[in-house]
């Protein structure tokens, strides 16, 4: 099988398993429709390209999620220089009061579009701990995605789920 | 709240519906093809411009007035591949995505833009870029120096011209440190988080 196969096919099996996980991801990093297409693309073009050097180091999730986190972070750094983002820190965020209506945000629906605003809110280092926790990742594999330490990443999440717990709490899903 | 929201928001969360199906290795193959086209179009109007260059002083040599001239436009003929080379050696790599944790990534992105400012080597590199061009216009200059008394007139414009440039380009390279500055201060609080 030729190198171009194998990276055709490293890739179609990552595309297949964690698609998913770049569109959310491109979700949570671009609330425009028209560039989160493009990123997406990005993040689809910069696999394909990057798939031609994974040794099997690190196993195809990690490796999968550190291009596509990086990616974003790097669309995120573009854009701002267009269109200036504001965003707050997981402690920032915990502290101003949340504007919704308890009673608004009763619905799944609501729940999401909740959650996708505080993740949005959030700077790319937190916002990248916040989704990766979401997806299910354990702290050792976060902080090899990242490049935090292990200790680094406990914290974060911690002030996360606080964060989370109050927030839904207030007034949350069912 | 309910339940925990551990497993509830991650449930919540990964059952978002996706917009788009997934690319199929065609579309990313022409998506790679499309980047790779817009790279090389770069390349070959930098190599064009090189060429038209080194065409030009090839051309001023050859019908030089005099002895002078025609070493000063040799010089700048040599120089002009010798000035792509270090231009093209100055690319910043790329980082390797897939190797690279975000963190390594976001320095990977300082180192770049901190190359950008103006440091004592950074001066070097630009004044090695540049000595011979300006040994070159020298040498034509000396070479089309007027005999006539008042020839010095007509060069007035071009040395005048010269002035001007320069003062921009010392206000240019302020005007990009601070922007190196503004932009180096935006990353670190990016990795700060």
């Amino acid at each position: 099988m030729t190198s171009t196969a194998i990276q055709d096919e490293r890739y179609t099996a990552a595309a297949a398993e964690f698609g998913g996980a770049i569109q959310r991801l491109a979700r949570a990093y671009e609330a425009d429709a028209d560039p989160r297409r493009d990123l997406v693309q990005d993040i689809h073009v910069a696999l394909w390209r990057s798939l031609g050097a994974f040794d099997g180091r690190c196993s195809l999730r990690t490796w999968v999620y550190r291009v596509a986190h990086n990616t974003a972070a790097s669309h995120v750094q573009k854009r701002r220089r267009w269109r200036p983002e504001r965003s707050a820190t997981l402690e920032a965020l915990a502290e101003v009061a949340d504007p919704d209506n308890p009673e608004a945000a009763a619905g799944e629906r609501q729940a999401l579009s909740r959650l996708m605003a505080i993740i949005q809110a959030l700077g790319p280092p937190d916002r990248q701990v916040a989704l990766l926790y979401l997806e299910d990742l354990d702290a050792a594999a976060i902080g090899e995605i990242t490049g935090l330490s292990a200790g680094a990443v406990a914290t974060k999440i911690h002030r996360l789920k606080a964060l989370l717990t109050r927030r839904f709490a207030e007034g949350g899903p069912a | 709240m309910s339940r925990p929201p551990d497993d509830h928001l991650k449930a919540l969360w990964q059952s978002q519906e996706t917009e788009t199906p997934t690319m199929t290795t065609q579309a990313v193959r022409m998506l790679v093809n499309d980047y790779q086209t817009t790279a090389r179009r770069n390349l070959c109007i930098g190599l064009g411009v090189c060429v038209l260059s080194a065409g030009f002083f090839a051309f001023c040599a050859r019908i030089a007035p005099n002895a002078l001239v025609r070493i000063g436009d040799l010089i700048m003929l040599a120089w002009t591949p010798g000035m792509a080379w270090i231009i093209w050696c100055r690319l910043p790599p790329r980082a390797s995505l897939g190797e690279t944790s975000t963190l390594g990534l976001i320095d990977f992105h300082r180192a770049q833009v901190a190359r950008e400012g103006w440091s004592l080597r950074s001066s070097a590199t630009l004044v090695a870029v540049m000595l011979p061009i300006f040994a070159g216009m020298a040498v034509i200059l000396a070479g089309i120096w007027p005999k006539a008394s008042r020839m010095y007139v007509q060069l007035l414009p071009i040395l005048i011209l010269l002035l001007v440039w320069m003062v921009i380009f010392v206000l240019q390279l302020r005007r990009q440190n601070r922007r190196v500055r503004d932009r180096l201060r935006e990353i670190d609080v990016l990795r700060e988080g």
